[in-house]
């Protein structure tokens, strides 16, 4: 009955709902974010921050953007993990994070399709001043191609979890074929389980 | 069993039958008192017969359900079947953050605790389901068809890693898990062989596989995959991985002899076609029927007091298993192309799952039997004749066996794979009494992933170009 009694107790409890209405406020964007085992917003700003370090601070990059400011553009950095990740949203970083640095200029081939509409519109519908008109064939081409990929590690027993990441990034010479740069930013995440929760 | 009883009894039986009213009446809805097995065979009848709306709807409903994870691996499923791509997707998505909150929950949970103290009073419907490992690695191996089926190949990518990331943690875990329910056993004082020895006629089913995740038509799914993407490595690790798991296959050796060629390993034996230039590669993917659905059997369980209890198991009726069918491709000159081969058979998986897991359920089921007589005896004492009469009218009601499992999964999974020329290809595909002629856009040297679903009389197909 000793069984019963408490078996009783424990499933009253239970049938309790939860009280209390929602909280909501703004947090800082930088600030360190450890809500699941997965890829989150520190991740992504530590390893943007640490290859354009990288980068920035390589010799020769520093030589070669001393007096000018090559042309670069970003392929896609492919994700063999077992997450969803958005890389993009990674290369958009380090991409801003470059432009800003005065170093590097961008050529964005995700606009292109946008600009052909907007060449075409001017060339064609007769509605643009030709000798205002932008001119064809005179973009100027990437030197540079930046791109990469990124990997994990997954393990897992009953009471951890711990997920390596490694994400790396490389420069290459379009001209040359020359690997210019090389980066690579290594996270680990351990998660320990809990012992006792509601 | 000593019973010091301080409290008012009167007290504590109107908490008792207040309880017992809220357990019947918040449960049901979900699979207390009513046998999953039968909400799931509408499920299998609205797919067999593409009359998916009135289902799906229903299941709505569920999705706050304490066994979300499960309606929502059916929803899943159905509504893929039905090419709702980005539905299924969320519900996959549910059911994997489901997973997922699973691997890093507490060691003790309160509400888990609470949930298998309600179990105790009613029965193993009242814990809310938490999948099997074959589950969730179906879970995302379909998922990655999501992510395909919106021409997401990253995704598809993902899903399947992710797939072979937890058979390998399964695999790692699986040991530990069996010797632990075996030592919670005998801490109880147990004797879960002598009950176990009921069970054994599922042993020849159970014994055809070495565990029940391992999962051949994914790692051949994930293999071809690979293979189209040209990543030769994967793809060779998920054949063998393949064939490990099915070692009598015909098949698996030339995918095994093929990509190793193709990764510059000579002196193959096995003969092996590698396609021309002009040639287009079809794997075809074919799941066939339904996983049966668990039964319900009571065995008589001895009592502290040298009584008997009545306890309700599930179990597998493997008197009547079915045989898997095979699909036959023909092309358009009437010849046969190929012929698939079965790579996984998700019944035994089930079956085996279930053995693995029978240590704790009898330990579970002979607890709740205890608990409940003890209830009985208490009513008869306090209740007279009327209460007795109650306590076990309530505790036939009661005891139902948990026979819930996710039921629209297939009975089992097939694969093929053959080379046409390259342009507009007619193919038939043909099982039983069934034909569904569909016309392939053949590029050189392209993989096309055909998947057909076999739910007689209907045979959905969809095709992945990769």
């Amino acid at each position: 009955m000793k069984l019963i009694r408490t078996i009783i107790l424990i499933s009253t409890l239970a049938l309790l709902p939860a009280c209390g209405g929602p909280a909501i406020q703004y947090g800082d964007a930088t600030g360190v974010e450890t809500t699941s085992m997965g890829f989150g917003s520190t991740d992504l700003q530590t390893i943007a921050a640490k290859l354009v370090d990288d980068l920035l601070s390589f010799p020769p990059i520093t030589q070669e953007t001393m007096t000018r400011r090559p042309v670069v553009f970003v392929d896609t950095i492919k994700n063999k993990t077992t997450e969803h990740i958005d890389t993009e949203s990674i290369t958009d970083t380090i991409q801003t994070k470059l432009i800003q640095s005065g170093k590097f200029r961008f050529i964005d081939m995700t606009a292109v399709k946008a600009m052909q509409a907007q060449f075409d519109f001017q060339s064609d519908s007769g509605m643009v001043d030709p000798m205002k008109a932008v001119a064809f064939g005179k973009q100027i081409g990437a030197e540079y191609m930046l791109y990469g990929n990124m990997s994990s590690i997954v393990k897992r027993d009953k009471k951890n979890q711990d997920i390596y990441y490694k994400f790396s990034l490389k420069l290459i010479n379009m001209q040359s074929g020359i690997l210019e740069w090389m980066g690579e930013k290594e996270i680990r995440k351990v998660g320990k389980k809990g012992f006792i929760a509601m | 069993m000593t019973r010091p009883f301080p409290l008012p009894e009167s007290l504590l039986r109107s908490t008792v039958l207040f309880c017992l009213l809220l357990l019947l009446g918040g449960c049901a809805s979900s699979s207390l008192f009513s046998s999953y097995p039968k909400q799931a065979s509408e499920f299998k009848q609205a797919i067999a017969t593409d009359q998916t709306g009135k289902v799906l709807d229903n299941l709505a409903e569920k999705e706050t359900n304490a066994d979300s994870l499960l309606y929502m691996m059916e929803r899943g499923r159905i509504s893929q079947l039905d090419n709702l791509y980005q539905e299924s997707n969320d519900d996959f998505l549910l059911v994997i953050d489901a997973f997922e909150q699973q691997d890093l929950a507490a060691q003790i949970q309160g509400s888990k605790f609470a949930a298998q103290g309600a179990s105790l009073l009613t029965n193993d419907n009242a814990i809310p389901y938490d999948g099997s490992g074959y589950e969730r690695i179906f879970t995302h191996h379909f998922q990655a068809y999501n992510y395909l089926g919106r021409q997401d190949i990253e995704g598809a990518g993902v899903e399947l890693r992710k797939a072979r990331l937890e058979q390998r943690i399964l695999l790692e875990q699986h040991e530990k898990e069996i010797a632990a329910a075996h030592e919670k056993a005998n801490a109880e004082n147990i004797d879960v062989d002598s009950i176990a020895t009921n069970f054994t006629g599922m042993d020849t089913i159970a014994g055809q596989v070495k565990n029940s995740f391992q999962n051949g038509y994914t790692f051949y799914t994930s293999a071809a995959f690979w293979e189209a993407m040209g990543e030769l490595n994967d793809a060779l690790v998920d054949y063998k991985k393949a064939y490990e798991v099915n070692p009598s296959s015909s098949m698996l050796p030339s995918d095994i002899a093929r990509v190793s060629s193709k990764l510059g390993e000579r002196n193959q034996e096995v003969d092996f076609h590698q396609g021309t230039d002009d040639e287009g590669v079809v794997v075809i993917l074919y799941e066939e029927g339904f996983v049966p659905a668990k039964q319900q059997i009571k065995f008589p369980a001895p009592t502290f007091d040298g009584g008997l209890i009545s306890i309700a198991f599930p179990y597998y009726n493997t008197n009547n298993w079915p045989g898997s069918r095979s699909l036959t491709v023909v092309d358009s000159t009437g010849q046969e192309v190929a012929h698939t081969e079965e790579v996984v058979n998700v019944s035994t998986l089930a079956v085996k799952a279930f053995k693995e897991d029978l240590s704790g359920l009898i330990v579970r089921q002979v607890l709740r039997g205890l608990t409940k007589y003890e209830l009985q005896r208490q009513a008869e004492k306090e209740g007279g004749y009327l209460g007795q009469i109650g306590a076990s009218i309530y505790n036939i009601v009661s005891e139902s066996a948990d026979m819930r499992s996710w039921l629209t999964l297939p009975n089992s999974g097939q694969g093929a794979r053959f080379y046409l020329p390259k342009g507009t290809q007619k193919i038939s595909l043909q099982s039983g009494s069934m034909r569904q002629d569909i016309t392939l856009e053949i590029k050189p040297k392209r993989t096309v992933l055909v998947r057909v679903v076999d739910t007689p009389p209907r045979m959905i197909v969809q095709v992945f170009e990769l």
